[in-house]
């Protein structure tokens, strides 16, 4: 598999499926998403973000949001749960 | 915190309602367009602020900065002609010194006087106030190499606008033969405890008594010929010190400093531009009060200077008896550790206390050390 076919699956842009990484640094994450379709709700200790299929429930404390180009969406702060509903 | 980009080609501040994020990132993911939130707010560079402002214009309500960072108080000031002028000014003197050394660091040398290197480096064209762009490192440390009798090995490091140079010293051998004749004599009287010879034939033993000028090491070997007689001559010698340190003594009574002038001072060149002529006294000190200049944490090559005046007059002062003896205890000290440099005391017997006038020390000291000091001669011969 090529990066390229790679890409196309974990940016969600043409398919179903997501990707998500999360990077620790002390008590602070960043959670990346890609294939997000819209973010329902977001407040510092709450976001709902919308996936193709489903939804994705981040709670925790101080959270920022950050969007990137390829449709991606971050999460930075103290991430204390992520829900799949 | 704000990307280092953003700084420099400057950026805006968009403003949103709480309840407008959720639309807003909507709107980015389907246009493709990168935003970092902080809380309701995001920094958006100058450059991509068009492309933001059409995304986002008539969906959600927002509230826009002036541009900020350098290109955005730029941009902000662009009438302000003075700010240019000023902000252009200093960013030209900024280049303009970082064109110079400031300074040279030495390190690593022994023997040799740190000034000495620094002055074999002019010669070679390398002092402060050079201009980096214009000098071969590699250069001046072969021609430092090449021409200097101190330095054995020689590296130059760029720090910032500092020179930091790394030096190792020539060893002198000791039995690189001197040019001429000489004798070794006894500088001092005393008992010999140990000699040495390096060249010449010793004409003393150990536990001799010499006298000071006594030879002890002759240049004129036993076959008849001439040297240059060298070695050491370890002996003990007996000597005196004594100081006495006065109850009474003039002491300077300062009154009111007053300024008189202000310099700026770039590189070494002193420029005045305030001074206030006024009657001197006769006696007067000069305090030099030097303020370096920095910015963004770099020194640069300016200071302001501020030179005042500090009048006096003599007056007679009077000491305690606690202050006298110490006084004259660190003085003697001083003294002791002075003439024990070249030498290692073996015994002393002190004998202090305060007189009329003041506080005497007076010791008799057993020291074992160095005596042999070199007397060159020459000769003719007769045909």
């Amino acid at each position: 598999m090529t990066n390229q076919e790679k890409e196309k699956i974990i940016s969600g842009r043409n398919t179903s499926s997501y990707y998500m990484e999360v990077s620790k640094n002390g008590k602070f994450s960043v959670l990346t998403i890609n294939g997000i379709r819209s973010v329902d709700e977001f407040s510092d200790d709450k976001t709902i973000l919308k996936l193709s299929r489903g939804k994705v429930v981040v709670s925790g404390e101080k959270l920022r949001l950050s969007i990137y180009e390829n449709g991606g969406v971050g999460i930075l702060g103290i991430v204390k749960a992520v829900e799949f509903i | 915190m704000m990307s280092f980009i953003c700084f420099f080609v400057g950026y805006r501040v968009y403003e949103f309602e709480k309840s407008d994020i959720t639309a807003l990132a909507k709107l980015l993911i389907s246009a493709n367009f990168s935003v970092d939130f902080k809380g309701e707010k995001c920094e958006i560079p100058l450059y991509k602020c068009r492309k933001f402002e059409k995304i986002i214009h008539g969906k959600v309500n927002f509230k826009v900065s002036k541009p900020k960072g350098v290109l955005g108080f730029l941009f902000n000031n662009r009438k302000n002609y003075a700010a240019i002028i000023a902000l252009s000014l200093v960013a030209f003197l900024w280049y303009f010194s970082s064109l110079f050394v400031w300074d040279i660091r030495i390190s690593g040398n022994k023997n040799t006087e740190s000034d000495i290197i620094q002055e074999e480096l002019s010669l070679v064209g390398f002092s402060v106030g050079t201009m980096w762009n214009k000098t071969d490192l590699s250069r001046v440390e072969l021609s430092l190499l090449n021409s200097s009798k101190n330095v054995a090995w020689i590296n130059i490091n760029r720090v910032g606008n500092v020179a930091y140079v790394r030096v190792v010293d020539k060893y002198t051998y000791d039995n690189d033969k001197k040019e001429g004749y000489s004798n070794i004599i006894a500088m001092q009287s005393g008992i010999i405890e140990e000699i040495s010879v390096t060249r010449g034939r010793a004409v003393v033993k150990v536990g001799d008594s010499v006298k000071k000028g006594d030879l002890l090491i002759s240049g004129i070997l036993s076959d008849g010929t001439f040297t240059y007689a060298e070695g050491q001559v370890l002996a003990r010698v007996s000597d005196s010190i004594s100081i006495s340190t006065p109850n009474d003594v003039l002491e300077k009574e300062y009154s009111q400093e007053f300024l008189d002038r202000i310099s700026l001072k770039i590189l070494n060149k002193e420029i005045n531009i305030f001074k206030i002529y006024r009657n001197l006294q006769e006696s007067y000190d000069i305090i030099e009060n030097e303020n370096r200049i920095y910015a963004f944490g770099k020194e640069l090559p300016f200071a302001i200077v501020n030179y005042k005046y500090l009048p006096f007059e003599y007056v007679n002062y009077t000491r305690s008896e606690t202050e006298v003896a110490e006084i004259c205890k660190k003085d003697f000290n001083d003294m002791l550790l002075q003439r024990l440099s070249q030498g290692t005391l073996l015994k002393i017997k002190t004998k202090e206390g305060y007189t009329d006038k003041g506080y005497n020390i007076t010791a008799d000291l057993l020291i074992s050390e160095n005596i042999a000091g070199e007397l060159p001669f020459g000769y003719e011969e007769n045909r």
